[in-house]
């Protein structure tokens, strides 16, 4: 049943650049509903695993499963579709669309894949970013955003479809402490709500909030701890 | 309005420089396209409607001694629809104190019920007078007369008389009277009485019935059972001519200039295609993050690329609608301009549907068509790699042989050596923008090859025409008269005399072709020196040799070099050997016997139809003065001049007809040099834009303004002196075709090519000083933005 435990699951994957391997033999799950922290010095391949577990690159060799899905066959347009039903992405960079106003960020993912009904979709827009804080700006372009406001947009816009798993690649990265702290308390509000939330980080503050922290060396997973479910 | 849509408005608005470029080449490509296709329509409708509308005569016969029984026998005739009769003599007008123009003057029996090529009355008097004439529209301006004024005319060997314009006509069926250097006149029996000619008719104009009209074959077998008839009958006839069924007589003239519109509307077509490729290209790329982050949230290829299709769709809509209608009205003016010119109404200025339908192409289709390679590459890109996208190319530079020989090159500056780096880091890119410059290039240099080549080759045949007047008399003279008329006028350095007459082939099967010119100079004329194509000039001891000029041999009569043929002449039937063909650029067809040869079958003995005269100064002026010396000389020996024409009026006559074809060719060339630069300066900006950043880390790490201007300046001259040699290398062989293409419909020969070097060097400068000024205009505005903000520059 190890199968319906776990959200997504890796299998013996291999990625190589230019001949150059970057994961060397990754087998890992990440269960439902788990809120994982990946950490390594850079170049370690911490930012190539989330993109396998996201499904925007694919492995050399290995599998990756995700239900019934078998990722690592997929062509990109079946991969596309299976993310925007499934994932949300939170970049560390937030990577906004800069002519589209707040709202309408929100508006485009739900646009693209039409899961929430058509009447349904600025009321869901306009709630989450009330529960992000950042309602008054539905208006307004994101360039004109701090950084953190931008970051809590970006974190809206991911869950626009409401998708099961969350990626986040150095979410509070660019952000002064302050702004990091409400984002990453962000993100434990929503592993609590049952998400499986999967991110990449250098912070210590962020890690220290997951449920569990696998290490990446070389390619390789170092070290896998989960804190005891209390 | 969707989200998808309201983000591509925004992005619209957001690249205003780029979107108004994009929707600029497009503009340029449909105007220029619309316009040559709406004047190409037009104008080859409503010629060809304008022409038939004078119910052309299908063939005529000169045949004299007739009366109205006769027509009414003829109309009876199987496969004729009907008959006219009329009489056309040439004349001379003189339109400036003793300055005699070659008229043509067409005297009917009842102007009311004319039904074969017919003419509209324009203003003044509808039917002339005795003593009166009805001009030709364009001969106005042509004789320097407006209605009301008297001028002398004179008819072969009678006294001049006055006549008075007393009313205008409108005649589409004659070639354009301004063209040719003619007088058109229309006038009354009476009146031709008064001039000194009979007044009876010379020619029976008939019209075939509808099921032979445009077959050439039956037409001609119609004409010649009508001739044979008419001789069984006892008529003598004297010509029968056969024009080309449905063709204006200017039709060769306005069919070279139908194939330059043709050819420069998909010229334009192409490159602003070339150019739209280019520009959405680079649209495009600037928009790979966003592509990714669309994917990265769901988006799918098939969503992305609609959208983009929709911009580019939303683009050419916007530049259609702005260029349809101009082209409309630019066409129509240009219509009106060649209806002037070419002397045909215009009824309509309906446009035919597949007009509009191609311009709807050129606006819509084609931008998608040249988006399809950019929308393909930059939804294809994976999310990971778009989002790693550096705005240059995404493979590591020196992964290629061809980046490796590029990196090798180290004997130039650093600054200089970055600018041959960066040109070759978009390969396709720096294609597409050669592409670009060197269509334009290529077009403006054939255009203005093709302009020289015309002139070269009207000059070539000025060259061949070593005389500075000639004088065809109305009847033949003693050469010894003649000579010793004219040979002591003074400021003539040379006369020489030669023979000849009209003359037909007379074919096995009884039929004969159109009349054409039989001249028989002797063997060592010096003032006709006709350049030979193919077999030999005349020798001193050719007998039955007969020498063809290219038009004759292009006349469908398919003469080859040793094959033998029939003339008919003077009622004799002389068996000729054809031993050369020579090139006679704007004359009509004509063969050249030996003038001893001729007088031997023609059983004159000295006798001359013709004289070349060559002046002493060989100037205009003294072409003027020993011309009115020589005719009145002429006069008091009792010599009647027909026709003169002088060296000045040949030349007037082939420049007014290359002039359209010249203007239009500098147009063509004027709105390429548009489109090119255009080009060039988007393509330079968008590569500054793509690197901004770099430049923001070269500004960070030092480098000096003189620094970043030599390098983008640097690597603007040197596409654009790529694609000037692209353009060169396309252009020569690309004249030969275009000149050998548009002589053979012009001229019926190859034009005389020639390589004009202005073309080249004009474009090589339009390069050099467009490349500078783009160059120094997009490196401002990246040296205008504080360093941080070009660091995050996207």
């Amino acid at each position: 049943m190890e199968k319906n435990l776990n959200f997504i699951s890796l299998r013996h994957v291999k990625k190589t650049y230019s001949e150059e391997p970057v994961l060397k033999d990754i087998t890992v799950n990440f269960p439902t509903g788990e809120f994982t922290a990946i950490v390594g010095k850079s170049g370690s391949g911490k930012s190539t695993l989330l993109n396998m577990v996201s499904g925007i690159d694919r492995p050399t060799s290995g599998e990756i499963l995700c239900g019934e899905n078998q990722l690592h066959e997929m062509n990109e347009a079946k991969l596309t579709a299976w993310r925007g039903k499934n994932v949300g992405i939170v970049f560390q960079f937030f990577q906004l669309i800069p002519t589209l106003t707040v709202l309408e960020n929100i508006l485009l993912p739900m646009d693209f894949c039409a899961i929430v009904p058509n009447s349904k979709r600025t009321q869901t827009a306009k709630k989450l970013l009330e529960k992000m804080g950042v309602s008054r700006y539905a208006d307004t372009l994101p360039t004109l955003l701090s950084g953190g406001e931008q970051q809590r947009v970006a974190i809206a816009r991911s869950l626009a479809n409401n998708p099961p798993l969350i990626i986040a690649d150095e979410p509070t990265g660019n952000l002064d402490s302050q702004n990091a702290e409400e984002i990453i308390r962000l993100f434990r509000e929503m592993a609590d709500e049952g998400k499986t939330i999967i991110i990449v980080t250098h912070s210590r503050e962020l890690s220290e909030c997951a449920d569990r922290i696998v290490s990446i060396h070389d390619g390789n997973i170092e070290g896998d701890t989960s804190k005891a479910v209390g | 309005m969707g989200i998808r849509f309201k983000k591509i408005a925004k992005d619209f608005l957001l690249n205003m420089s780029r979107t108004f470029l994009v929707i600029l080449a497009i503009f340029l490509g449909v105007f220029g396209t619309g316009m040559l296709l709406n004047l190409l329509s037009i104008t080859q409708r409503e010629m060809d409607n304008s022409y038939m509308e004078t119910n052309p005569s299908s063939f005529s016969i000169r045949v004299s001694g007739y009366d109205n029984e006769l027509i009414a026998n003829l109309s009876a005739m199987e496969g004729i629809e009907m008959v006219e009769a009329r009489r056309t003599v040439r004349a001379r007008t003189e339109v400036a104190a003793n300055v005699w123009l070659t008229s043509y003057l067409f005297a009917i029996d009842d102007f009311e019920s004319v039904r074969i090529d017919k003419f509209n009355h324009v203003e003044g008097a509808a039917l002339p007078g005795f003593g009166k004439v009805l001009f030709e529209q364009e001969a106005l301006s042509v004789a320097d007369v407006t209605q009301g004024d008297t001028l002398n005319v004179k008819i072969s060997l009678n006294d001049p008389q006055e006549l008075q314009v007393t009313g205008v006509v409108h005649a589409p069926g004659l070639k354009p009277a301004w063209m040719e250097s003619v007088v058109y006149g229309y006038i009354s029996k009476e009146t031709l009485d008064m001039l000194g000619i009979p007044a009876e008719n010379n020619d029976l104009l008939f019209v075939v019935s509808d099921e032979i009209r445009f077959d050439k074959e039956g037409i001609s077998e119609t004409a010649f059972t009508v001739r044979d008839w008419l001789e069984e009958s006892g008529y003598t006839v004297n010509r029968v001519t056969i024009p080309t069924p449905g063709k204006h007589p200017n039709g060769d003239q306005t069919n070279a200039l139908l194939f330059l519109f043709q050819l420069f509307g998909v010229m334009s077509l192409i490159l602003s295609g070339v150019l739209v490729a280019n520009l959405i290209s680079s649209l495009l790329s600037g928009q790979t993050r966003q592509i990714a982050i669309m994917k990265a949230i769901g988006a799918r290829r098939g969503q992305i690329a609609g959208m983009y299709y929709a911009m580019v769709l939303i683009l050419g809509t916007i530049s259609l609608v702005l260029a349809m209608p101009l082209a409309v009205m630019v066409g129509k003016a240009l219509v009106n301009v060649c209806a002037g010119m070419l002397n045909f109404t215009v009824a309509s200025y309906n446009i035919p549907w597949w007009s509009y339908a191609l311009q709807i192409c050129a606006g819509l289709l084609i931008p998608a068509l040249a988006a399809t390679y950019p929308i393909v590459k930059g939804t294809k890109a994976t999310v990971n790699e778009a989002l790693r996208d550096y705005g240059v190319s995404n493979k590591q530079f020196d992964s290629t042989r061809f980046d490796k020989w590029i990196g090798r090159i180290k004997v130039v500056k650093r600054p200089v050596l970055l600018s041959v780096r960066n040109a070759f880091r978009r390969l396709g890119r720096l294609l597409l923008t050669v592409s670009t410059l060197a269509v334009g290039g290529a077009i403006l240099i054939v255009a203005l090859n093709v302009n020289a080549s015309l002139s070269n080759t009207v000059d070539k045949a000025m060259e061949a025409l070593n005389y500075d007047l000639q004088y065809y008399f109305s009847k033949s003279y003693p050469e010894d008269e003649i000579i010793e008329a004219a040979g002591g006028v003074p400021g003539i350095s040379k006369i020489e005399c030669m023979a000849g007459a009209m003359a037909t082939v007379a074919y096995e099967d009884g039929t004969e072709n159109n009349p054409f010119q039989l001249v028989a100079p002797h063997y060592d004329a010096e003032t006709l020196n006709l350049p030979v194509i193919e077999g030999r000039w005349l020798n001193s001891d050719d007998t039955n040799a007969v020498v063809l000029n290219h038009k004759f041999a292009d006349s469908g009569s398919d003469v080859r070099i040793g094959d033998t043929i029939t003339l008919k002449v003077n009622g004799i039937l002389p068996e000729l050997v054809v031993v050369g063909i020579v090139k006679e650029v704007g004359g009509n067809e004509k063969a050249y016997v030996n003038y001893d040869y001729y007088q031997k079958i023609s059983g004159g003995d000295g006798y001359a139809r013709m004289i070349n005269v060559v002046t002493d100064e060989r100037t205009s002026e003294t072409q003027d003065t020993v011309s009115v010396l020589i005719e009145e000389t002429l006069k008091k020996a009792g010599l009647d001049v027909m026709l003169k024409s002088s060296f000045s009026d040949v030349q007037k006559v082939f420049d007014n007809h290359i002039g359209i074809i010249a203007a239009f060719l500098v147009l063509a060339s004027v709105l390429v040099i548009v489109v090119g630069i255009m080009g060039l300066v988007s393509s330079m900006s968008m590569s500054v834009m793509e690197r901004m950043r770099e430049i923001g880390v070269m500004r960070a790490t030092g480098a000096k303004t003189s620094d970043i201007l030599l390098i983008i300046i640097f690597e603007g001259i040197l596409t654009g002196l790529f694609s000037w040699i692209t353009a060169c290398v396309l252009a020569i062989p690309f004249t030969y075709v275009v000149g050998n293409t548009f002589g053979g419909i012009f001229l019926q020969t190859p034009l005389d090519n020639v390589l004009n070097p202005w073309g080249f060097i004009i474009w090589l400068a339009v390069i050099l000083i467009i490349t500078t000024l783009a160059g120094l205009g997009t490196a401002f505005k990246a040296l205008d933005l504080p360093v941080n903000e070009v660091l995050t520059y996207e």
